[in-house]
Formats: C-alpha cells, sequence, structure tokens
C-alpha cells in the first residue's frame, strides 16, 4: 500500500528525513513511532502530498505522490496533528460542506453525512458550532471528515494527543474499526502504550532515520536484547548508578523500588550481572524476565540509554 | 425536476456557500450593509440640512448624493470587502485549514473562483443596498440613468478586480509566510495603479464609450488572470506550469495592444510609448515572478534536468514570443523593433543574475523573497545607472555603460551599435543562468 524508497528531506540545512525506505502492507494498521522532531509528521505530510519529497521516490497504492497527486489525494484520508476549525459553522455544516467538496451528489451526499455522523457518534453535536467542541469531540469530527470520501489509506497524525482517557478509548475503538473495514491506517504518535494494542504493523523512527518497519513482535530486530523486571529492596539509586555504569544494560528505567532493565546477553548472562550486583550492597526481592512490548522494541532498535522512555 | 435541482445543487461551488453561511453569520458583514445604508443616508441628510433643496440646487443634491454613493461603493466594494476575504483566506492558511480543503476532490480553480465568488455576491449585496438611493438620485435630478449605469459597471469591474488580487495576494502567503501580506497590499494597490493609469490615458481623449469598454474589458481579464494566479499557486508545485496564467496575461495584453493593432491614428506618440511601457513592464513583472518559483523547485530533478530545464526557460520562451509579437506590432507602427529587443535582453540579464545570486546564498535565505528582493535591487542599481547617465547628459556614458549593463530604456533605436551592445549582457545573463543551475545540480547531486 505504502512504499518509501530512498526518501530525503531538508529544512534549510537540517536534514529530517535521511533515506528513509519502508514498505506498509495493505489492510494493515501500522504504528508510525518516533519521539518529537523524529521526523513523522514531515513524512505524512509528503504522503499526503503536503509536502514535497527532497528526494526518493514515495508511492500509495503504485501512486506517485508528486506525479499523480490528484489521484493520490482521492484514495488517501488525512488527519493532521493540528489544524484551526471555522468559525461560524455547525457540526451539521463542517460535514456537509466537506462532503459537497469531495463532490458527493444529492441522496448519496445524504446518506455518506449520516453514515460518518453515526460511526463517529456526531449525532447529538450536530447543531453544535465547530469551534464550541471539545479537543476529543474536534477530532472524532477531524476522523468523520477524513473518512468522508471512503479512503482506502488513513493517515493519521498524532490523534490522540491532548486528549483525556475516555476520549482515548472512544478514538481507539473507532481506529478499530475503521480497520475492521480493511481500511489501511496509518498512525502516527510518539506515546507507545496509545498503540500497542491494536497495530499489526510498525515503523519507528529515530533522528530521521527508519530503525525498524515490521511486524512488532522483538524478535525481528537483530539489535534487541532481553527485558527483567527487578524489585528492590534496597537504595533504588545505588541499583541505577550501578546499572547504568555497566556497558551490558542497553536501557533503564521503572520507579517506586522495580526496575526495568534491558540486557543484552551476548555480551553478560543475568546472573554474572546480578551476583555484581548483590557484591555492590543492591538487595532485590524479586527477579523476572518480562514479556516485551511496543516500548521495548522502540527502546531496542533506537538504542537508547536513558532513565526515562521516550515519550 | 428533482433531477434538475440536483445538478443545479452540483453546480454550486462548496466554498462559495461556506464563506456565506459564515459571512451572514459573523458580525463583519452586517457592519459593512449598515454602512451601505447608513453613509448614503447622512450624505442625503446632509445635502438636505444645508438647505439646497430650498435654494432650488436640486440638481446639485442629486449629483452629491450619488457622488457620496458611488463613494462608499468604491471604499466598501473595492477596498473592505476584497481586504476581508483576503484576511479570511489568511487566517485560514495560517490555521491549517488549507491543507484539509486542497486534499478534497476540488480542482485548484475551484478553490480560488469559489471564494472569489463569495466575496462577489457580498460586493453584489452592497450595490443592491445602494440601488435605491441611486434611483433617488435619478428622481432628484442631475445625474442620468446613463452616467449611473457606466459608474457601477466600472466601480463593479474594479471591485471584482480589487476581490480576485487581494484573494491571489493571500494565497500568496502559501509561497512564502514572510511575503503574504506584503503581497496582498501590493495587489490591491496594483489594481490602483492600473485603473488610474489607464484611467489617465482615456481622460480627454476622443474615444468616448469605446474607451469604457476597453477599460472594463481590461479589468474583467485582469480579474481572471489573477484567479488563475490564485489557482495556481494552489497547484502541487511539482506539476504547476502558471499555463493558464499565462495563457490570461497574453489575452490581456492582445486586448491592452487593442488600439496599436487596430492602427487608430487617434494615439499620439506618447500614448502609444506609455501603451507599449505599460504591457511590457506588466509582462516583466510576472515574468520574474514566474521565474523566482520556477527557480525555487526541482530538488528531486535530475542532474541533467536542472541543467536544461529547471522550469525558467518556458518563462524565458513565452516573454520572448509575446516580445517578438509587439516587437512585429511595433514595426507596423513605425516602432523600432529595439525595444522589444532591449526588454528581452534587459530580462534574461536581471534573472539570470538574480538566479546566480539566489544560488549563491545559503540554502536557509534562498527563499521566494529573496529572490525577488535580488531583482528589486538590480532593478534599482539599473535605474540609478540610467539616473545618472541622464543628468550627466553624457551620451559616452550610456554607451560605455550598455557593454555591461542594459541600459538603454530611454534611447529604444534599433540600430547595429544598440543591438552589438546588446550582445554582451544577454550573454552575461545567459551564462548567469548556467552557472546557476550547475551549481544547483552539484549542490543537490553532491
Amino acid at each position: 500500500m505504502i512504499e518509501i524508497r530512498g526518501l530525503c528531506k531538508r529544512f534549510g540545512d537540517f536534514p529530517v528525513l535521511q533515506d528513509v525506505t519502508f514498505d506498509v502492507p495493505r489492510g494493515s494498521i501500522c504504528g508510525f513511532i518516533g519521539p518529537n522532531g523524529a521526523g513523522k509528521t514531515t513524512t505524512m505530510r509528503v504522503l499526503a502530498t503536503l509536502e514535497e519529497p527532497g528526494s526518493g521516490s514515495v508511492k500509495i497504492h503504485g501512486l506517485d505522490v508528486q506525479r499523480d497527486v490528484q489521484r493520490v489525494r482521492r484514495i488517501i484520508g488525512y488527519l493532521p496533528d493540528y489544524y484551526g476549525t471555522y468559525e461560524n459553522l455547525t457540526v451539521a455544516d463542517y460535514i456537509e460542506f466537506f462532503a459537497r467538496a469531495f463532490q458527493l451528489q444529492g441522496a448519496a451526499r445524504e446518506k455518506r453525512c449520516r453514515d460518518v455522523v453515526e460511526f463517529t457518534e456526531l449525532g447529538p453535536l450536530l447543531d453544535f458550532p465547530v469551534e464550541g467542541l471539545s479537543k476529543g469531540q474536534k477530532q472524532r469530527l477531524g476522523l468523520a471528515r477524513a473518512v468522508l470520501s471512503d479512503p482506502e489509506l488513513l493517515i493519521l497524525d498524532e490523534p490522540a494527543a491532548g486528549l483525556d482517557p475516555r476520549a482515548r478509548i472512544e478514538l481507539r475503538e473507532l481506529l478499530k474499526a475503521l480497520a475492521a473495514r480493511g481500511k489501511t491506517v496509518f498512525v502516527s504518535s510518539h506515546i507507545l502504550s496509545e498503540l500497542a494494542d491494536f497495530i499489526d504493523w510498525v515503523v519507528i523512527i529515530d533522528r530521521g532515520r527508519i530503525r525498524h518497519a515490521g511486524r512488532p513482535e522483538l524478535t525481528d530486530s537483530p539489535s534487541a536484547g532481553v527485558h527483567y523486571e527487578l524489585e528492590l529492596a534496597s537504595d533504588e539509586a545505588l541499583a541505577r548508578r550501578f546499572l547504568l555504569e555497566q556497558p551490558s544494560v542497553l536501557a533503564l528505567d521503572g520507579d517506586d523500588g522495580t526496575l526495568h532493565v534491558e540486557l543484552n546477553e551476548d555480551a553478560e548472562k543475568i546472573e554474572e550481572l546480578l551476583a555484581r550486583l548483590i557484591m555492590a550492597g543492591v538487595r532485590f526481592r524479586q527477579v523476572q524476565r518480562r514479556k516485551v512490548d511496543l516500548e521495548d522494541v522502540f527502546m531496542a532498535v533506537t538504542n537508547r540509554r536513558s532513565d526515562a522512555p521516550a515519550r | 425536476m428533482p433531477r434538475l435541482a440536483e445538478r443545479a445543487d452540483a453546480l454550486i461551488n462548496p466554498l462559495m456557500l461556506k464563506e456565506t453561511y459564515q459571512g451572514f453569520r459573523s458580525g463583519a458583514l452586517r457592519v459593512i450593509a449598515s454602512f451601505a445604508l447608513i453613509l448614503p443616508l447622512l450624505i442625503l441628510g446632509s445635502f438636505l440640512g444645508i438647505g439646497a433643496y430650498e435654494k432650488n440646487e436640486v440638481e446639485e443634491s442629486g449629483r452629491g448624493l450619488f457622488t457620496g454613493i458611488m463613494s462608499a461603493l468604491v471604499v466598501l466594494g473595492a477596498l473592505f470587502a476584497p481586504v476581508r476575504a483576503a484576511q479570511q483566506l489568511q487566517g485560514e492558511i495560517k490555521s491549517h485549514t488549507t491543507d484539509l480543503i486542497l486534499l478534497t476532490a476540488m480542482t485548484p480553480w475551484q478553490l480560488a473562483f469559489g471564494r472569489f465568488q463569495a466575496a462577489v455576491l457580498q460586493v453584489t449585496l452592497l450595490f443592491a443596498l445602494a440601488l435605491p438611493f441611486q434611483v433617488a438620485c435619478v428622481a432628484i435630478g442631475g445625474v442620468s440613468i446613463e452616467v449611473i449605469v457606466e459608474a457601477v459597471v466600472a466601480t463593479f469591474a474594479v471591485s471584482l478586480f480589487q476581490c480576485a488580487a487581494a484573494l491571489t495576494g493571500a494565497t500568496m502567503y502559501l509561497v512564502s509566510r514572510r511575503l503574504g501580506g506584503f503581497a496582498t497590499v501590493m495587489a490591491v494597490g496594483y489594481g490602483l495603479v492600473v485603473m488610474g493609469v489607464l484611467q489617465a490615458h482615456v481622460r480627454g481623449s476622443s474615444y468616448g464609450a469605446e474607451a469604457s469598454v476597453w477599460l472594463v474589458s481590461i479589468l474583467l481579464l485582469n480579474t481572471v488572470l489573477f484567479l488563475r494566479l490564485s489557482a495556481d499557486l494552489l497547484t502541487p508545485i511539482s506539476t504547476r506550469t502558471f499555463a493558464w496564467s499565462k495563457a490570461c496575461l497574453a489575452a490581456l495584453l492582445a486586448v491592452l495592444f487593442m488600439p496599436l493593432w487596430l492602427g487608430d491614428a487617434r494615439l499620439t506618440q506618447p500614448e502609444r510609448f506609455r501603451l507599449l511601457g505599460a504591457g511590457l513592464g506588466l509582462l516583466y513583472l510576472f515574468g520574474f515572478g514566474w521565474s523566482a518559483t520556477a527557480l525555487r523547485r526541482t530538488e528531486a530533478a535530475s542532474r541533467w534536468r536542472r541543467l536544461l530545464d529547471d522550469g525558467y526557460d518556458p518563462t524565458l520562451v513565452y516573454c520572448g514570443a509575446i516580445n517578438a509579437l509587439v516587437a512585429g506590432v511595433a514595426a507596423v507602427r513605425g516602432w523600432p523593433a529595439g525595444f522589444a529587443c532591449l526588454f528581452f535582453v534587459y530580462f534574461v540579464f536581471i534573472t539570470g543574475l538574480a538566479a546566480l545570486v539566489h544560488g549563491l546564498l545559503p540554502k536557509t535565505s534562498r527563499t521566494t523573497q529573496a529572490y525577488v528582493n535580488t531583482v528589486a535591487l538590480l532593478l534599482g542599481i539599473e535605474a540609478m545607472g540610467t539616473a545618472m547617465s541622464m543628468s550627466t547628459n553624457s551620451p559616452d556614458l550610456v554607451q560605455a555603460l550598455s557593454m555591461v549593463f542594459p541600459i538603454g530604456l530611454f534611447a529604444p533605436r534599433f540600430n547595429s551599435a544598440t543591438v552589438l551592445s546588446y550582445v554582451v549582457p544577454l550573454q552575461i545573463g545567459a551564462a548567469a543562468i548556467l552557472l546557476a543551475r550547475w551549481r544547483n545540480a552539484r549542490v543537490a547531486h553532491g
């Protein structure tokens, strides 16, 4: 569905995207993750034909985003990370306006508007002024606009940013429903737990370079480590200091007396590390191997050593 | 019938509908409408108040009221409404809602035309509100229906043009954030200048009604040209060619040069000179702009494409072809072909140097505005050189400078000496263009 080869983009002297290459299969929900400033929004704007690629090739459904701009625009729905709303328009006017702009006519337009209102549960808000909606309601309205033309590919840039927990859950349910309808969803976020539940493909970008593209399982990544959870019985600061000095520790985070350690087992076995920890004066109640999640994949492929997860 | 209604509904531009909804629901339109109603009433009241009616100066009252109404319409229709439309569009670009509309199935032309239709609808409403007062003017006396129709048509045409110009200026914000507000002021100012120059040109001439038709035609063609420019700016840069805008400008120039084409003996020599100068000035004003947008694209193009054609050549060919046509007209009417030749040399020279300077700037500073500034600077130097040579009354200095700089605007005679003096700047310009392209190709491909 999405095919990007050697995409480079600069803003002035600053390289935003460097040799970005990845594929996203048709019908998948692809999480596009990376820290702030990694190049997610630029990549998505290039895909949405709103930004010129510097060099390289970007294709959606076999169509080149530079040469077949109008055809590409017909098969995508795009929800930007930030967009203003119109003053003096109600939710119903807003949806009607975009339905007309997508050249839906007569009965077909009315039916489509009804469908998206039902899908996004905007019915009770139809007479509300758009500028008076909450952030979560605006995101639902944005999603309604993005799906109005029944696109093959949905490009959603940080759709959950700034939403309260309830609105996030509602949005997640909407995305799952879209996937169930066979749409390809390309969704970005810097909050990994938001995506972990429902994506079946992941692309990780960091400082303009793709670090991983494929299924979200850790086994796909050659640079991955093994994850352990250490429940401490003694001073946490001492344990942190000691672990951060160990070359075999790839990543470290956690709090409240529990540390999550990613260990390169090729360099050192866990029992050796634990023995040295005890010798250093650290005591712990329990050690267990942890099931890997998207956050671990991210930490592994971006090869970060930090006390805090990338947020 | 339902099918007919559906077809009519499909023809409505969504943007026009949205802007009209918003216009009616916002207070701004009510304020404009109130002004349109209150202002003539105040003028009428003041005339009655000073006792013109009792003094049997009824006709003067009618003329005064008419002047007041038309002044209000010019201010509201040709200035307030266009600037408001431009501000709205700029606000949308700032809040990124334009991105969302760009991704719909609407063509760039529909996007530009929809907004224009909404602005025109508001202007039409203003004119409709003022209609009863104009009828009152006829009833009071002092103004004939013909005078009212002519004034209303001309003012309406000016308002249409101003709306198109202001929207184009606002669309420039997409090209350069720094250029936006400046471009709107420039576009609206351009309209006023065009109108002023043309009116000055026909005032006192023996053309009469023909001149009015000519003027209104030029304004309407200017309107279409600016709308096409706006549509071109909304077109993705990879497919943007400005082909429609160029066709519109060619049509505008053809109408502008109509008196020359027709070989009208009533034109005096200075009038011909002014007409030709204004037309070619327009051609190069737009030519410089089109070259600027061509020069900043093709980052993704191949090395050979960059070297041979970076999008600048079609503009050069276009300007050359129009020049040849103008030279043809000029030759028929006894005008020297050197005039057009000089402009062509001038274009190559200025754009070439501007491209080179633009290419030498660091990548972060390489913007359309930087290019336009360079062109303006070179034009300034050229003007200074010409002024110096004129003030010192030194033809030798002119001759010497023209060997390295295409000075000679005031000496458009076609002879072998001037042709030779054009060769050097032409070569410098062409070399500068190639050098700029070579640099671009090297930077892009390492």
